[in-house]
Formats: structure tokens, C-alpha cells, sequence
């Protein structure tokens, strides 16, 4: 739990590292924050504060709600905000729970989708364009594209669609091609690893078989 | 202020220019005041089509590069006062022009015309970027063959990435026989792929090709279907409701033509 806030001085005075996703909302985060200032409240009387931190993720209310908190309880003299930037991107190991982004076009030849978390796509994914997730891929409509899963390194990943017809599909390390024969099945189909190969069912398992 | 539409495809040879002239002279020929220029420069047809071929003076190249007024270069057509054409130059190749001059040249000509049709060539490279950059709207021409809509999709992404949102799909040369055999893609195949909005279906008519060569666009011909289908899409591009043609017994013969003449009509 320490690591949500991190603070440590260096040359430029105190930084204070606050990791976002660690918390459910920012009203969380300012109250560890308040606990972890008032263990040395004498200590940081006067000094300037550098919050390093994902400022995507903090409203510009919120910081100034943060600022005057700093400055009026804890008599700091001056704060100030910066981007966090991670210096190694960690592996993604959200594939149950975890950061997701939502697409809502279609993807055509020639367009690339990448992200680092979960992937949903609410359109279509035509031939000639390239999904690529570090967890999830799950597509609403006809993938019919390249598709990677699980680019992190996860074997959990699966890739869903309602019409499942890559021209490749990856998960983790293993790649397979579309088969050629012309089963087109009428239902979502699921792709994931099992014992260390990649296979193909229907969304509910029980349900088509 | 008029609206700039670009005609384009990815793919060569699926009918582009022949619709770019179709659309101009149908939407001239409804009193619109139109202008469609040639994107095609070192290649170009357009003027061949619209049989204006032998009055090309200056071109679109000589007007960006200040040698002549815009004025000069714009060509009146031979049956319409209210439709020009804006030819481009065939010694030169399509690196010569900037987007940016193009953007100016489109823009000027939007002030004085209603449509600004602009036939864009084959391909993703500089005339793409230089045909789509004044553009407000897109046509996408497809063929009902695999390779023209994988292509189209490909450009209706670059449209999209350019914020050009407004884009409708033009099914040329469908032949409804063979699309009903499974020979050909049919409408609905096509939609599924590309989902985007439908302008208008041109049936495959070898009247096309005598039109080309003799330079008058197939609207001009009142009993062609392809030419009727033509007028319909100009009518839907100024925002008519106008229904789909009825293209059902499609085919050679006597009576198939007959059945074609009271389809027109009715």
C-alpha cells in the first residue's frame, strides 16, 4: 500500500510520486496523502512540493482543491504539478479487471489500434487493418483483421468477437492464420490458450455444442 | 458559397472520372452552377469525356503557377452555360502541385459555383492528398469486386483521418444478373464491408463506353438506364429524396428493353 505515494527529495527539492491508478478516486488519494504529510508535518513547513503524478487523471478542480490543501493545512509554500512519466512501461495484468479503452468506429484497411490495457471495438474490423492490446481484444461487430492479444506477454487474453474471421490472430506468443475452409459460424466466438495452443468456441460454451 | 465534393475510389479504372462528368452535366442540366475539375494531372480524362478536349488552353497547373487567370483556364461546356471544367496539365505529374494550392484554388472556386466536382486519380500518393484537401464531401466509387472495395475501405479510413466524415458509396457497374447468381458482389455484401451511407446504384451498360468515345456523358442520353441512374444520384447529391432504381430484369433482348423504357417511366 506505501508505494500509492511516494515521496522522496532530490536536487530539486521534495517530489511527491502519486500513483492514481492505486486509488478509486481522487478524494481517496487526498486523504492517504493528509495521513502521509501529517506524520511529518513540521518537516514540510515552508518547502516547495512537486506532485508528480498521471494529470490526465485529476480535474483542474481537484488540483486546486489539492493546492490549497498543501498550502493552508500543511503551510506549504509552493506546489507544483507534473506529468508522471513512467520510466519502464510495466506489463499489463489487467486481463480480469483492469484499464480498458472503447473504440466506437470502425477500423479499416490501413488503420492500427494499439493499446496498452483491454481493447473493445463497437464497429467493425475490416481486412487489412491491425488490432493490437496488451490484454483483451473484444469486438463488437465482424473482426475480420489482424488481431494480437495479450502483447504484454499475458496467456490469460482472449479475443471476442460476434463474428470471429481474422487474417491472424495472436495471443501472448502464439499466432495462428484463419483457416481456409468457409465455416462461418452465426454466433460470437471466443479465441484464448489452452495447453499452450489457441483454440476457437463459442461464446458460451454449453450453449453450441 | 457552394460545396466541394471529391470523387474518389483507391482503385483505378472503377469509373471515377465517367461519374464526375455524369454527376457535373446531370446537376448542370438542373440549372446548378458547376464546375468539376480534372485531379488527374499527367493522366487525365476528364476533359475527354465531357468532349472538350480540343479547347484546352491553359490548365489547372498554369493557374497555381501564375500564368494565367483561373478565368482563362476554365473551359465552358459545349451544352450547358452553367458548367465548367477546370482541366489539368499532362506534361506535368502530380508532385508539381501543393495541397495547399489546390485548398485555394477549391476554395476560390466555392465562392462562385454550387458544386465544385473534383475527380480525384487513382491511389493514396499526392493527387489523393491534393483532390481530397478543398473537399467538404466524398463520393467513393466501388465496383462489385473484392479488390475495389478493399480499396475503397482503405480511402474511406484516410476520409476519416482527414476529417472528412461526410462520405457516400457509389456502386458502379453492377450487374444484377450476376449478383444474383453469387458471380458478383451484390449491394448488400458491399454495405456489409464498407458501412457507409448508399448515393446510388449504376447499372453495367456498354453504352457507357460509346459515350466516352464520342464525349457526351451518358445523362445526356434520356433512354440509357445507367444515364437515368446518373440523374438520380444528382438529384439525391441536392438533397432530393429520390428511391433507389428498380433493376430487376436486367438483360439483353427486345422486351428486356422494352421492360427497361416503362421502368424509367414509372
Amino acid at each position: 500500500m506505501e508505494d500509492r505515494i511516494l515521496i522522496k527529495g532530490n536536487r530539486d527539492g521534495l517530489v511527491t510520486v502519486i500513483d492514481m491508478n492505486k486509488f478509486n478516486n481522487f478524494d481517496d488519494m487526498l486523504e492517504a496523502l493528509i495521513e502521509k504529510l501529517s506524520r511529518g508535518r513540521r518537516f514540510y513547513k515552508g518547502s516547495t512540493l512537486k506532485i508528480t503524478t498521471e494529470l490526465k487523471k485529476i480535474t483542474d478542480r481537484d488540483a486546486v482543491r489539492l493546492r490549497d490543501v498543501l498550502l493552508k493545512d500543511f503551510a506549504i509554500k509552493e506546489c507544483i504539478f507534473e506529468e508522471y512519466e513512467e520510466a519502464s512501461p510495466k506489463s499489463f495484468t489487467g486481463v480480469y479487471e483492469g484499464r480498458t479503452k472503447f473504440v466506437r468506429k470502425t477500423i479499416r484497411s490501413g488503420q492500427k489500434v494499439e493499446y496498452p490495457g483491454n481493447l473493445v471495438i463497437v464497429g467493425d474490423v475490416n481486412p487489412g487493418s491491425e488490432i493490437q492490446a496488451a490484454g483483451n481484444v473484444i469486438v463488437l461487430g465482424n473482426l475480420k483483421g489482424c488481431v494480437r492479444a495479450g502483447m504484454g506477454g499475458d496467456n490469460r487474453a482472449f479475443v471476442a468477437a460476434f463474428s470471429l474471421q481474422p487474417e491472424i490472430l495472436q495471443i501472448g506468443s502464439l499466432v495462428t492464420r484463419a483457416p481456409e475452409d468457409n465455416d462461418r459460424p452465426q454466433f460470437p466466438e471466443v479465441a484464448k490458450i489452452k495447453d499452450n495452443s489457441i483454440i476457437v468456441e463459442p461464446y458460451l460454451p454449453n450453449k453450441f455444442l | 458559397m457552394g460545396e466541394a465534393i471529391v470523387i474518389t475510389s483507391g482503385k483505378g479504372g472503377v469509373g471515377k472520372t465517367t461519374t464526375t462528368a455524369n454527376i457535373g452535366t446531370a446537376l448542370a442540366a438542373m440549372g446548378k452552377k458547376v464546375v468539376v475539375i480534372d485531379g488527374d494531372t499527367g493522366l487525365r480524362n476528364l476533359d475527354v469525356l465531357m468532349g472538350l478536349e480540343n479547347r484546352i488552353v491553359y490548365t489547372l497547373v498554369d493557374v497555381i503557377e501564375n500564368r494565367c487567370r483561373l478565368k482563362q483556364a476554365m473551359i465552358k461546356d459545349k451544352r450547358f452555360n452553367n458548367l465548367y471544367l477546370l482541366p489539368t496539365a499532362q506534361t506535368r505529374d502530380k508532385n508539381d502541385i501543393k495541397a495547399e494550392d489546390m485548398l485555394n484554388l477549391v476554395n476560390e472556386l466555392k465562392e462562385e459555383f454550387d458544386y465544385v466536382l473534383i475527380d480525384c486519380p487513382a491511389g493514396i500518393e499526392q493527387g489523393f492528398e491534393n483532390a481530397v484537401i478543398g473537399a467538404d464531401r466524398a463520393i467513393i466509387v466501388v465496383n462489385p469486386e473484392v479488390t475495389s472495395v478493399r480499396d475503397a475501405d482503405r480511402v474511406i479510413g484516410k476520409l476519416d483521418a482527414k476529417g472528412i466524415e461526410d462520405h457516400q458509396l457509389l456502386i458502379n457497374r453492377l450487374n444484377i444478373d450476376m449478383a444474383k447468381k453469387g458471380e458478383m458482389l451484390n449491394i448488400e455484401d458491399i454495405n456489409d464491408i464498407l458501412s457507409i451511407k448508399l448515393l446510388g446504384v449504376v447499372p453495367d451498360d456498354r453504352n457507357i463506353t460509346i459515350s466516352t468515345n464520342k464525349g457526351e456523358p451518358i445523362v445526356l442520353d434520356e433512354k440509357a438506364v445507367s444515364g437515368q441512374a446518373f440523374k438520380n444520384i444528382a438529384k439525391r447529391i441536392t438533397g432530393e429524396q429520390v428511391p433507389l432504381m428498380n433493376l430487376e430484369g436486367e438483360g439483353g433482348g427486345l422486351l428486356n428493353a422494352f421492360k427497361k423504357l416503362f421502368k424509367i417511366g414509372g
